[in-house]
C-alpha cells in the first residue's frame, strides 16, 4: 500500500471535491511537467506515470536523500500517481500507450517537438484517433518558431522568459531561482490548460492538442515588464531585493518590509516615534519615499538594529505593516503558522522519510495534496495492464522478456 | 469553424487588487467569460494608482478584456446592488487582507447563501487559518516566509539575502487559483453545488521547494543557497557578454553536450585538457572553465552566443530583458506580443498566451476599463434599472462612473 499519513486526514468521503474522479492521465512527463500531472491529481485525477524499463531521467536528478542517490526531485514531483513502465521506441511498448491512451482523457508529454510524430505517436494524430483525448506538450519553446528545436533548461528558460535578469545583485551575475522555478511554474500553467480544456470538453465533446511553452509561461510571470517597456521604454536592473520590497538586517537574522500606502506609512511613523525628520505630509508619496531612501534608511536600520526577526514580524503585522522574517528552510517548517496550518506533512521515499509540502490549495476547508508517495519502478504494471487493460500474467511476462515494459 | 470560447456564458465578478485575483480574471476574460471588475475610488486597486489618470501598462495588462463595475460597498445601497450580482454569477475572485470581504458581506458564506452555485477563489498572504492569518503582505512577501529569500543566494553572500524584486508568486497563483476556479465550475456540473478554493499565498513557494524541504529534513543542515552552480554539471551559470549589461545562460549537462561546446567555440585548446572531458572534472575546475568561457563570450551579443551554442545542441539562453522580449522573434513567431490601443496611454504591447490550443480560439485582448466604465451598461441591462435609478445612485455616491467622461450621451 503506497498511502502515507496523509490520507487519515482526508479520506473519500462523499462531499469530497474531485471534479477529475473518474477521469485518467497518461503522464509521460520529464523534469519540466511532472508537477502538471501532480496537480490533476490533486484534483481527482487517477493519474499513470509512464516511465521506461531503465526509469525516468529524473529519477537521477538532484536533489537526492542522504544514499546521494534516490532523486527527491523525482519524490516530489511524482508523488500522488501510479507508475508504470513500458518502451516507446519499440512497438510493444508503444501498442501498450495505445490501449493505455485509448482509455484515457489527458496524455502529458514533454518530448522535444517532431520525436513523438517520428516514432508514429503524433499528438495531432492521436487527437483524430481518440477524439475525447487531451495531449498537452510541455516544452521548452513550444511547437513552432525559430526556437522550437532549441536545447532547454530549467535556468534557459527562467533567463529566456524573463525573470532573471532583475534577480541578484549589481555586482554579481543575475541568479536563478533556487529549486526548478521555471519548469514548475509551466508545469502548473499547464495544468490550468488542461482543466480549462476538460470544461471546454463538456460542452463540445472534442479532446484537443495543447501547446505548452516554459519560454511564454515564465514571461507570464514577469511583472508586465513588456507591456511596461513597450509604453515607457525603460526596465528595472537587478537591485536585490529592490528598493520598494527592501530586506534590512536586525539582531539575529533579517526582514523583508514593503510599505506602499499612506495609512501603512502612517502606522511606520508611529511604530518610529514620529520622527520629526519624516513628519510632513509629503512623505506619505511612495514615490517621495523612494526617492529618499538616504533619509530613511538610517532610520529604519536603527530601529531594527537591536530586535529579534520574529519579535519585528509580530509587532509590525499587529500595526498593520508588512513586515517578514526572512526564516531559514529549517524554519520554515517548524515555524508555528506552517505546523499548525499543516503545511508540511510526512511523506516516505523508499526508505526513508521527510517532511513534503501537504498540497498548494484548499477547497471548503480541506487541504488537497499529497496521498500517496511516487510509484517505485513498474510498481503498477500489474494493476494497470492485467487487472484494467487485461493482459494475461503470460502476455505481461513476455512483453518484460522482451524490454517493452 | 472556429471553435467556441470556453467560458462564454459565465459570468466572473472580480474583487481582486493587485495582481492575484486580478490574473485569474484576465485568464477567464481572454477565454470568453463576461469579467466585472468590482472597483471603487474609495479604496482604489493600488496597482490602478501607480501612474495618474487611473492607467498603466500593469493595470492594463491585467484588467484587459473586463468590464468595470464602480461601486462603494461601504453603502448598504452599493451591497445590495452588489448582492444582485452575486446572483447571476457563476465564479467570485478575491484577494484582499484577510477578512475584509467577510466585513463588507461577501464572504463565501453569505455569497453562497445568495447564489449556492457560486464558484469563489479567495487567496491571501497566509491562507485563513493558523496564528499567522492576518498577516498583511505583498508577493515578494512571501519571499522571506517560504524560504525562497534564504536559498535564491550565492553561497559568499547568505549573510546578506538578496533574492529578487519580483513578484512572484502572484501571477502564478493566479493561474492556480484560475484552475481550481474552473475545477470547480466542472465540479458543479455533477454536484450543482460551488464551492470555495483557497490558496495561501505563501505556501506556493514552499511547495515548488518541495523537494529541497524533504532533504533538509532528512539531513538537517543540507540546504544551502547555491547561486548558480549546480550539482548536475558544469560550465552551468550566466556568463557575461558583449554589450550593456547583457548575459547568455549555459548549462552543460553531459559529456556530450560538453563537446558540442567545443566544438560550438572552435575547441580551444584551453578546452582539450583531459580532466575537463568528464561531470566530475569539469566541476572540479569550474572556476577556470567559467573565466575561460567567459572570454569567449564577452567578445560577443547575448544573442550570438546563444544562436552559437544552440546550433550545436548546447542548452543556452540570452538573459533577456524587456527590449529583448519585444524585438525577439521566436515570441513574435509565435503571437505573444499582443498590441492594444489603450484609452489614456497608446499602444502597449501586452502578454500572450503560454500555450495555444487546436480547439482554442486567440485569447481576446481588449483594452483595459477605465473606473466604473461599464456601471450604466451592467445596470441598465443585467439588473434592469432605469435611468432615474442610477442617475440617484450615482447622485448619491453608491454608484462610481468615469468622472470625466460625460453622463448620458
Amino acid at each position: 500500500m503506497s498511502a502515507v499519513s496523509a490520507t487519515q486526514r482526508g479520506g473519500d468521503g462523499a462531499g469530497r471535491f474531485a471534479p477529475l474522479s473518474g477521469a485518467r492521465a497518461v503522464d509521460l512527463a520529464d523534469e519540466k511537467g511532472e508537477l502538471c500531472g501532480r496537480l490533476l491529481a490533486h484534483l481527482g485525477a487517477d493519474v499513470v506515470r509512464v516511465e521506461p524499463p531503465g526509469g525516468a531521467a529524473s529519477r537521477r536528478l538532484p536533489p537526492f536523500a542522504p544514499d546521494g542517490k534516490t532523486s527527491l526531485y523525482f519524490a516530489h514531483r511524482n508523488a500522488d500517481k501510479r507508475g508504470v513502465t513500458l518502451d516507446i521506441e519499440q512497438a510493444a511498448g508503444r501498442g501498450l500507450l495505445h490501449r493505455l491512451v485509448a482509455n484515457a482523457d489527458v496524455l502529458i508529454e514533454t518530448h522535444a517537438p517532431g520525436y513523438l510524430a517520428s516514432i508514429g505517436l503524433d499528438p495531432a494524430q492521436l487527437v483524430e484517433r481518440y477524439p475525447r483525448l487531451i495531449v498537452v506538450s510541455i516544452t521548452d519553446f513550444g511547437q513552432t518558431g525559430p526556437y522550437r528545436d532549441y536545447a532547454g533548461t530549467d535556468m534557459v528558460g527562467f533567463a529566456m522568459g524573463g525573470m532573471m535578469y532583475r534577480a541578484g545583485v549589481a555586482e554579481r551575475p543575475p541568479i536563478v531561482a533556487p529549486g526548478a522555478l521555471a519548469y514548475d511554474a509551466t508545469a502548473i500553467t499547464a495544468a490550468f490548460a488542461v482543466v480549462m480544456a476538460v470544461f471546454q470538453r463538456l460542452r463540445s465533446g472534442r479532446g484537443q492538442h495543447l501547446d505548452c511553452s516554459v519560454m511564454e509561461s515564465v514571461a507570464n510571470l514577469s511583472d508586465w515588464s513588456l507591456p511596461s517597456f513597450s509604453q515607457a521604454g525603460g526596465y528595472q536592473r537587478r537591485a536585490g531585493s529592490g528598493i520598494v520590497y527592501p530586506i534590512y538586517p536586525c539582531a539575529d537574522g533579517h526582514v523583508r518590509m514593503v510599505i506602499l500606502s499612506p495609512r501603512e506609512w502612517r502606522a511606520m511613523r508611529a511604530w518610529l516615534g514620529e520622527p520629526d525628520v519624516v513628519k510632513d505630509d509629503v512623505w506619505e508619496q511612495l514615490m517621495f519615499r523612494l526617492a529618499n531612501r538616504d533619509v530613511l534608511d538610517p532610520l529604519f536600520i536603527e530601529h531594527f538594529r537591536d530586535k529579534k526577526k520574529m519579535d519585528l514580524a509580530r509587532e509590525a503585522q499587529r500595526r498593520g505593516i508588512a513586515v517578514t522574517p526572512v526564516l531559514t528552510p529549517a524554519e520554515v517548517m517548524t515555524n508555528e503558522h506552517t505546523v499548525a496550518r499543516g503545511t508540511f506533512v510526512q511523506m516516505p521515499v523508499d526508505g526513508f522519510e521527510g517532511l513534503a509540502p501537504a498540497g498548494m490549495f484548499e477547497v471548503n476547508g480541506k487541504r488537497h495534496g499529497l496521498e500517496r508517495r511516487a510509484p517505485t519502478l513498474g510498481e503498477h504494471n500489474d494493476d494497470v495492464y492485467v487487472d484494467e487493460l487485461g493482459l494475461t500474467t503470460d502476455e505481461l511476462a513476455k512483453l518484460r522478456d522482451e524490454g517493452a515494459v | 469553424m472556429a471553435a467556441a470560447y470556453p467560458f462564454e456564458g459565465l459570468r466572473v465578478l472580480d474583487f481582486g487588487i493587485g495582481a492575484v485575483g486580478v490574473e485569474i480574471g484576465r485568464l477567464f476574460a481572454e477565454y470568453g467569460a463576461d469579467v466585472i471588475k468590482m472597483e471603487t475610488n474609495a479604496n482604489l486597486d493600488f496597482i490602478r494608482g501607480i501612474q495618474a489618470g487611473g492607467m498603466n501598462p500593469p493595470f492594463a495588462s491585467s484588467n484587459r478584456s473586463k468590464r468595470s463595475f464602480g461601486v462603494n460597498l461601504k453603502q448598504e445601497a452599493g451591497r445590495a446592488i452588489v448582492r444582485r450580482l452575486v446572483e447571476t454569477c457563476d465564479v467570485v475572485v478575491e484577494n484582499s487582507a484577510p477578512g475584509v470581504l467577510e466585513r463588507l458581506g461577501f464572504g463565501y458564506d453569505a455569497v453562497r447563501a445568495i447564489n449556492p452555485r457560486a464558484v469563489m477563489v479567495s487567496s491571501q498572504l497566509m491562507g485563513s487559518s493558523g496564528p499567522w492569518r492576518s498577516w498583511m503582505g505583498y508577493g515578494p512577501s512571501t519571499h522571506p516566509i517560504s524560504g525562497l529569500n534564504y536559498l535564491w543566494n550565492f553561497p559568499d553572500l547568505a549573510d546578506q539575502p538578496g533574492g529578487s524584486q519580483n513578484i512572484y508568486p502572484d501571477h502564478l497563483v493566479g493561474r492556480l487559483g484560475a484552475m481550481l476556479a474552473v475545477a470547480g465550475l466542472i465540479e458543479r456540473e455533477r454536484s450543482g453545488a460551488g464551492c470555495h478554493a483557497e490558496v495561501a499565498q505563501f505556501e506556493l513557494p514552499i511547495a515548488l521547494l518541495g523537494d529541497y524541504f524533504l532533504q533538509e529534513s532528512m539531513e538537517p543542515g543540507s540546504v544551502a543557497p547555491q547561486g548558480n552552480d549546480s550539482p548536475r554539471g558544469a560550465p552551468w551559470g550566466a556568463y557575461l557578454c558583449d554589450g550593456d549589461d547583457e548575459w547568455c545562460v549555459i548549462n552543460v549537462r553531459d559529456d556530450a553536450e560538453w563537446k558540442r561546446l567545443r566544438a560550438a567555440i572552435g575547441d580551444p585548446g584551453w578546452a582539450q585538457q583531459a580532466e575537463y572531458a568528464t561531470a566530475t572534472g569539469r566541476m572540479q575546475h569550474r572556476a577556470e572553465i567559467d573565466a575561460q568561457l567567459s572570454a569567449w563570450t564577452s567578445s560577443r551579443s547575448a544573442r550570438e552566443a546563444m544562436e552559437t551554442l544552440q546550433a550545436r545542441g548546447v542548452p543556452a539562453g540570452m538573459v533577456q530583458h524587456p527590449r529583448h522580449q519585444l524585438e525577439d522573434p521566436h515570441l513574435a513567431a509565435r503571437g505573444y506580443h499582443r498590441p492594444v490601443e489603450q484609452p489614456g496611454l497608446g499602444k502597449l504591447v501586452l502578454e500572450g498566451p503560454a500555450f495555444h490550443g487546436s480547439e482554442l480560439p486567440e485569447p481576446i485582448v481588449t483594452p483595459a476599463p477605465a473606473l466604473g466604465q461599464h456601471t450604466r451598461e451592467i445596470c441598465a441591462g443585467l439588473l434592469r434599472m432605469t435611468n432615474d435609478e442610477i442617475d440617484r445612485l450615482v447622485a448619491d455616491g453608491v454608484l462610481e462612473v468615469p468622472q470625466e467622461a460625460p453622463a448620458q450621451v
